[in-house]
């Protein structure tokens, strides 16, 4: 063993270790090591690179066995975190398409402020390819009672004409036993909006009792008059459309297209109370 | 035959330069001549690949994975299993070359291994020639050994580096980690050496003889 400890080699080879300590020491202390590990780093990170992406690469795949229990723990967590997210987002949905509904009540809110409303949704809907009658899911128990107008944003459905502890019917104005005292926005003509069974399978109704110098005209609105405390005053009833003059009666006759339609219809309002119209 | 006399053979190139200092120091300090061979050079050529590959697995994959919660030292029983395969001085100049190279690629300020690891790559293999025989139970032992001298440049590392420490907690969190991390490791790490310069060493004589 001694003869190895007195080889040049040795003596040599122990010098060489000791400045390899002291010369990186000191050159740590002067703070210019930086240079000797920037010249190993250039020529290593690239293959430091690659090692990094293996590395990764084993992590991903490594962390199936050695983290199975922690992540189908996650998975299960993260699974009720989606449920609770996509329970939030239907009902945040579901919020934004009612609100959305409610705003466009709000203008006739705002112009009828005796209204009390009652919102419902349509349940049923007559079985045949023109529809007249619907189901609503409010009832005498939640205060609705015959007659009370049924309408949309954009205007007069119809009334109740049949209720149930928890449902009601809905006549619209196309049905053919429908009528409502209206008059023309223009010109302030009265008449009865009827529905006819040959219009409403158009979807049409007409307002009758014209006088025959009448000025109506196509496009005219036509809202309620208020009379008969069946259908509150200026509620949108429709549009004329068609003008029918009746050589008879010396009246005339105009075919009107109904604002609110039961198509498409998911929910309306039921107006349970308003002022009754008197004219002054 | 006076060979001393005989003139240089034509067509011989003049020595370089720095060819003409290296021999210089040679001679001043009375040195041996180095002329390796092409089967020395591939043996180099393998054991450099052979680190540098250990010490890019160390720095980056097992800097990632942490057996034990510590990073093995790959380059401790790379050098004892060069020192063993290929001599006392290969093992002393890999140390030497390992130490520089894992420390370059670390962030520590003070440089202890190079005192570690060429003694482990220097006196593995003289212990083993005087006095016991290459075998897995020997190297496992000196791997062992070596350990102790990594925990204890560990310690002494983490002691100049943090300020208010625990020893037990050290123990507890680093050094028994990084030894258990080591030992397990440096089994690989030997069959990867012993395989890697198995065809330069046909025979256990041929090995003996060129230490």
């Amino acid at each position: 063993m001694r003869d190895f400890l007195k080889t040049k080699f040795f003596l040599v080879i122990v010098v060489a270790a000791v400045l390899a300590a002291a010369v990186p020491t000191a050159l740590s202390a002067l703070g210019a090591k930086q240079y000797l590990r920037s010249a190993v780093n250039v020529v290593l990170t690239p293959a430091q690179k690659g090692f990094h992406l293996v590395a990764d690469a084993l992590d991903g795949y490594a962390s199936y066995f050695t983290r199975y229990d922690e992540i189908v723990a996650e998975n299960l967590l993260l699974k009720q975190q989606i449920a609770d997210l996509s329970d939030r987002l239907y009902n945040a949905e579901e919020a934004e398409v009612l609100n959305v509904w409610l705003s466009s009540f709000l203008e006739m809110k705002r112009a009828h402020t005796d209204f009390t409303f009652a919102d419902a949704a349509i349940t049923g809907r007559e079985s045949v390819n023109y529809m007249t009658v619907c189901t609503v899911d409010r009832g005498s128990l939640m205060g609705i009672e015959t007659g009370m107008t049924v309408v949309t944003p954009e205007g007069v459905l119809g009334c109740v004409s049949e209720v149930g502890p928890t449902w009601a019917k809905v006549r619209t104005l196309i049905e053919s036993s429908s009528s409502i005292g209206a008059y023309i926005e223009r010109t302030g003509e009265l008449g009865l909006v009827e529905g006819e069974f040959a219009l409403s399978s158009e979807g049409l109704c007409r307002i009758t009792y014209l006088a025959a110098d009448s000025d109506v005209r196509v496009g005219d609105r036509v809202l309620t008059s208020g009379y008969g405390s069946v259908y509150p005053r200026n509620l949108v009833v429709g549009y004329v459309t068609e003008i029918v003059p009746d050589e008879y009666s010396r009246t005339v006759t105009a075919v009107i297209r109904p604002a609110a339609t039961l198509t498409g219809l998911a929910r309306v309002m039921i107006i349970t109370s308003y002022d009754v119209y008197h004219e002054s | 035959m006076n060979h001393k006399s005989a003139p240089p053979r034509g067509g011989q190139k003049e020595p370089s330069l720095l060819g003409g200092v290296l021999r210089s120091i040679r001679q001043r300090f009375h040195l041996p001549e180095i002329r390796p061979d092409a089967d020395a050079l591939w043996r180099a050529v393998v054991c450099t690949v052979l680190m540098l590959l250990f010490a890019l697995l160390q720095t980056t994959l097992f800097a990632r994975f942490r057996p034990f919660g510590a990073i093995p030292d790959l380059m401790l029983p790379f050098v004892v299993a060069v020192g063993m395969a290929e001599g006392e001085r290969w093992g002393a100049v890999f140390g030497i070359i390992a130490a520089f190279l894992i420390e370059s690629l670390g962030a520590g300020g003070v440089s202890l291994l190079p005192l570690l690891y060429m003694p482990a790559g220097y006196f593995c293999p003289i212990v083993t020639k005087l006095y016991l025989t290459d075998s897995a139970p020997v190297r496992l032992i000196f791997t062992a050994v070596c350990g102790v001298g990594r925990a204890v440049t560990t310690l002494i590392l983490l002691s100049l580096n943090v300020r208010d420490f625990s020893l037990l907690l050290l123990m507890k969190e680093v050094v028994l980690p990084e030894y258990a991390a080591t030992f397990l490791f440096s089994v690989p790490v030997h069959l990867a050496v012993h395989a890697a310069l198995r065809p330069f060493h046909k025979t256990r004589a041929e090995r003996v003889t060129t230490l």
